[in-house]
């Protein structure tokens, strides 16, 4: 194993130095060579130039305020992190000042990169090894002992929506029984279970339409999951079928037309941004559909540790006036939850390396406190990047309110549906038997039997 | 008035550094002398004494010097004077002193040594006794050594090629079976050659099988390397029936290295006194080779970086206004420049700094980018680039511009203009001797008199009397 910094000295300028250095640069096998701008020898230039290649923009460091060396600084530190880089190799670093210098080891230092400055002088220049002094390096002068047969690392490919298989492709019928089998396993590991989390409801569901290539599938699935847990005791209810699939309702697979997360648009997220933070709110945007104006609030709590699961959670808004014969929900929640694909993790990781590397150590509870998170900023991101953001003018930008996951309740009944509830067309019925009825009717006013359970979630 | 900017404005700099933090750490001292505002007056005389040393003191930088320290020009004029008789005085020289380096001639003493370099200083003393040129220091010759002789070459010339070939940089590929991968390259062999009674070096071309070392094909060219050289040694390398083989066959793949030649991606510097043809060569050729592909870029008197910024964002025709911040701007060219080939020709490049080939390297080397640099210059335009080290391995071709000879003017000269065809050669030999000098700027100057004379005069071909009146007209001898 090298010395975790190292130096490599190149008197003679060799082309073949600097070529050789610059073709093995691989960000995906963990190694990066970083390219000083000509004259610029601050820690600032120099962490923009280490932000350049990491496959970051730098042609809108004013825009997206990473002037400057802190929030640069933590970009970069959050890239390295999230990137697994595990080689920084710095060229001309003899050109540098002391304080980049200083700035690339405490940088190395925290993010645990192997640090290779490689200078075209005769000796080490005394003031980098005055920076050096304490610090266990080791000077070179052979280019195969700066880079020994490093191996680069197979990197999973990104997936996304789009990426992975279609849905089940099938009649309807077919459909519906997927998603009533899928229901049927998933309740086998909650049996005995009368009050079912409704975030893990929705989960499930989630994760079973994810995938759907259309809405007609979508409503399919959740029928036939409908049609597992009430075989099971449990009265799920979702809104109506039709505004569902003519595309009236959003969330997880109705969305399935306008802007993706495909493995295209993410690409351009990761090569138009540097910022993290806004990066990740452009991602999050495009999964939710919601509004930059609805997620600039959106706490830590939404997300799950390994960023594998928002959670969306919000009091509808009812500044609109409603007509009189339209039933208003109480103060009940409205939760909608989302899978976040493999592919968009990374971007959620990197900003929480970012928050986390605030020197200030204020709490920050919510996820894009530490940046101003305003349409202003990331528009203009977005359109930088030639991603179209879902619709964010206040009378057409999506709510929790708009998505279907928001009306779902799931009741446990004292009854379970009869085996011709299977079928599709009879779907809609699920009455207990008449004797049954009056004992339910007290039940449920005795409230014996919690029939929603919408509280925050805590803890993942 | 002449004005040398990067002078002028580094003794500004200067002076105000001195006026500003220095001028505090040395009021404790004390003991120098020093203006009313407490600028030393010394460092600044001894300052304008090395310009003058070098030839390079001109009445602006006086001015300069007078502003900043306070006092009139005619007192920094006298301070000089001053100070230069009390140096005479004490026999104190504040000339430059010339940096020793190491010549051809030191390089084939290094290699008959063996890269000894006590050796060397031992034979450069004996030549000085015996009443050569005067020999350096031990200590010296080593520093010019460690500086101008790469390390690779200092270890071939100790112990051999291969030990050089241990400071090249090459990835270790396993060996495999034989034409699984040729590599081929091609060099400048270090010989004289008399071709048809020409003095050349000639160009190597091979490719090598990389699994046995075996040279498979082998071309020697008169001139450099082309694409027919390249072909030829192809065929050579492919060929297996005698006098070809058996080396050879048909490769698994061919490798070049990073093909810098061979994909005519590289640096070139034409140099040569003002007036050669220079520019107009240049133009010429890559009118006829890349007509579309060309990007000529021209500065005024010492650019910076970010006049070449400035320059190059509008010749490639970027569209917007230019970024304010160098990475930016930097990033803006390097997409610009990876779109298509292109030919970056930078004229007048004896003016630019260290910086400014700074920036010529980090865009030429980005992986990106697709570009060949055209470094044209006149003067010290040749020093001054290889005095580079990162130019010394990036340039490929360093092609010198000459005056021409006699016997070229009088063969060239004739066919250049109709006003001289039908000269008299001794006219013609005489108009070289005392006002073309092989120049071709000059001679254009006379071309354009003679023709004005003879319409006026109303003769056709140009005789002394003609020519003694361009001379008047353009300062050359008459006699």
């Amino acid at each position: 194993m090298p010395e975790p910094v190292r130096v490599l000295l190149d008197p003679g300028d060799d082309v073949r130095v600097s070529v050789g250095l610059l073709e093995r640069h691989d960000p995906a096998g963990g190694l990066i060579v970083a390219h000083p701008t000509p004259g610029m020898s601050s820690p600032a230039a120099t962490a923009h130039d280490v932000l350049a290649a990491l496959g970051r923009s730098v042609r809108r460091l004013a825009a997206e305020r990473l002037i400057g060396l802190d929030p640069a600084g933590r970009a970069v530190q959050a890239w390295l992190l999230t990137d697994e880089i595990e080689d920084l190799v710095v060229l001309r670093a003899d050109r540098l000042s002391a304080a980049g210098w200083d700035w690339l080891l405490q940088v190395c230092r925290r993010t645990g990169v192997r640090l290779l400055l490689v200078c075209h002088v005769h000796a080490v220049p005394a003031p980098l090894a005055a920076v050096l002094e304490g610090v266990e390096h080791q000077i070179i002068t052979d280019l195969r002992q700066a880079l020994p047969d490093r191996q680069g690392r197979a990197r999973e490919p990104a997936s996304s929506r789009a990426e992975l298989e279609p849905g089940f492709l099938g009649t309807d019928d077919e459909v519906c029984q997927e998603g009533r089998t899928a229901a049927m396993t998933w309740l086998e590991t909650h049996t005995g279970a009368t009050v079912l989390d409704i975030a893990k409801v929705l989960l499930f569901l989630t994760e079973l339409v994810q995938d759907s290539p259309s809405r007609n599938h979508t409503v399919a699935q959740l029928r036939g999951a409908q049609s597992g847990f009430r075989a099971h005791g449990f009265d799920l209810r979702f809104p109506a079928w039709k505004p569902m699939a003519e595309g009236r309702l959003t969330g997880p697979g109705l969305d399935t037309d306008g802007p993706d997360l495909s493995p295209a648009v993410l690409e351009r997220i990761r090569a138009g941004v540097a910022h993290p933070a806004i990066g990740a709110g452009i991602a999050i945007s495009l999964l939710t559909r919601m509004s930059v104006l609805f997620l600039h609030t959106l706490p830590w709590e939404a997300l799950s540790p390994d960023n594998t699961v928002l959670r969306l959670t919000g009091f509808p808004d009812y500044s609109t006036l409603f007509p009189s014969t339209q039933k208003m929900r109480d103060k009940t929640p409205l939760t909608a939850v989302f899978v976040v694909p493999p592919a968009v993790r990374p971007l959620l990781q990197a900003l929480r390396h970012f928050t986390e590397l605030d020197p200030s150590k204020r709490p920050r509870h919510r996820m894009f406190a530490s940046t101003p998170f305003t349409l202003e900023r990331i528009g203009p991101a977005a359109a930088h990047c030639a991603i179209t953001l879902p619709d964010q003018k206040r009378w057409k930008a999506a709510s929790l309110y708009d998505t279907w996951q928001g009306w779902v309740t799931c009741t446990h009944t004292s009854w379970k549906a009869q085996p011709s509830h299977t079928q599709l067309r009879l779907d809609r019925i699920f009455t207990p038997h008449r004797a049954q009825r009056m004992r339910t009717r007290a039940v449920q006013t005795n409230g014996t039997e919690q029939a929603y359970s919408a509280a925050p979630i805590t803890s993942w | 008035m002449s004005l040398d900017c990067s002078s002028a404005v580094s003794l500004g700099r200067w002076i105000g550094t001195f006026s500003g933090i220095t001028t505090r750490r040395w009021s404790l001292v004390g003991t120098r002398r020093r203006t009313q505002d407490g600028v030393p007056r010394d460092a600044a005389v001894r300052r304008l004494l090395v310009l003058r040393g070098e030839g390079r003191l001109t009445a602006a930088e006086a001015q300069l010097a007078a502003a900043g320290l306070g006092v009139s020009l005619r007192t920094v004029w006298r301070w000089l004077e001053e100070a230069q008789e009390s140096d005479h005085a004490s026999g104190r020289k504040e000339s430059v002193r010339e940096r020793f380096e190491v010549g051809d001639e030191l390089r084939e003493r290094l290699a008959y040594w063996r890269g000894n370099i006590t050796a060397v200083h031992r034979e450069l003393v004996a030549a000085a006794a015996a009443g050569g040129p005067e020999a350096p220091s031990r200590q010296t010759l080593q520093r010019a050594v460690q500086r101008d002789v790469l390390r690779g070459d200092r270890a071939g010339l100790r112990a051999g090629e291969l030990a050089r070939r241990e400071h090249d940089v090459f990835l270790s590929r396993p060996a495999t079976h034989r034409n699984e991968a040729w590599e081929g390259d091609h060099v400048e062999a270090p010989v004289w050659v008399d071709v048809e009674g020409r003095l050349l070096k000639p160009w190597v071309t091979w490719f090598v099988d990389a699994a046995t070392n075996a040279v498979a094909g082998v071309a020697v060219t008169p001139g450099p390397a082309s694409r027919e050289s390249i072909l030829a040694a192809l065929r050579w390398a492919i060929a297996l029936e005698e006098p070809y083989g058996p080396p050879g066959g048909l490769p698994g793949k061919v490798r070049i290295d990073r093909g810098k030649d061979f994909l005519s991606r590289a640096m070139m510097c034409v140099h040569g006194d003002a007036g050669l043809g220079k520019t107009l060569s240049v133009n010429a050729a890559l009118r006829a080779l890349v007509p579309a592909d060309v990007c000529r870029v021209q500065f005024r008197a010492r650019p910076t970086p970010r006049d070449i910024r400035h320059v190059l964002f509008e010749a490639l025709g970027v569209g917007g206004s230019p970024p304010s911040r160098p990475i930016e701007f930097d990033t803006l060219l390097k997409d610009a420049l990876a779109e298509r080939f292109r030919v970056l020709v930078c004229d007048e490049a004896q003016w630019l700094s260290r910086e400014c080939f700074e920036l010529w390297r980090h865009l030429w080397d980005d992986r990106r980018t697709n570009i060949a640099i055209v470094f044209v210059g006149g003067g010290d335009c040749y020093r001054v680039l290889r005095r580079e080290p990162m130019l010394s391995s990036r340039v490929y071709v360093w092609q010198e511009f000459r005056r021409l000879d006699r016997d070229q003017v009088l063969a060239v000269i004739p066919a250049y203009h109709p006003v001289w065809a039908d000269a008299d050669p001794a006219d013609i030999a005489y108009t070289d001797a005392h006002a073309g000098h092989g120049n071709f700027r000059a001679w254009s100057k006379i071309t354009s008199h003679v023709v004005t004379a003879l319409a006026r005069l109303e003769r056709d071909v140009p005789d002394r009397e003609v020519l003694q009146w361009v001379f008047s007209r353009i300062g050359g001898t008459s006699a």
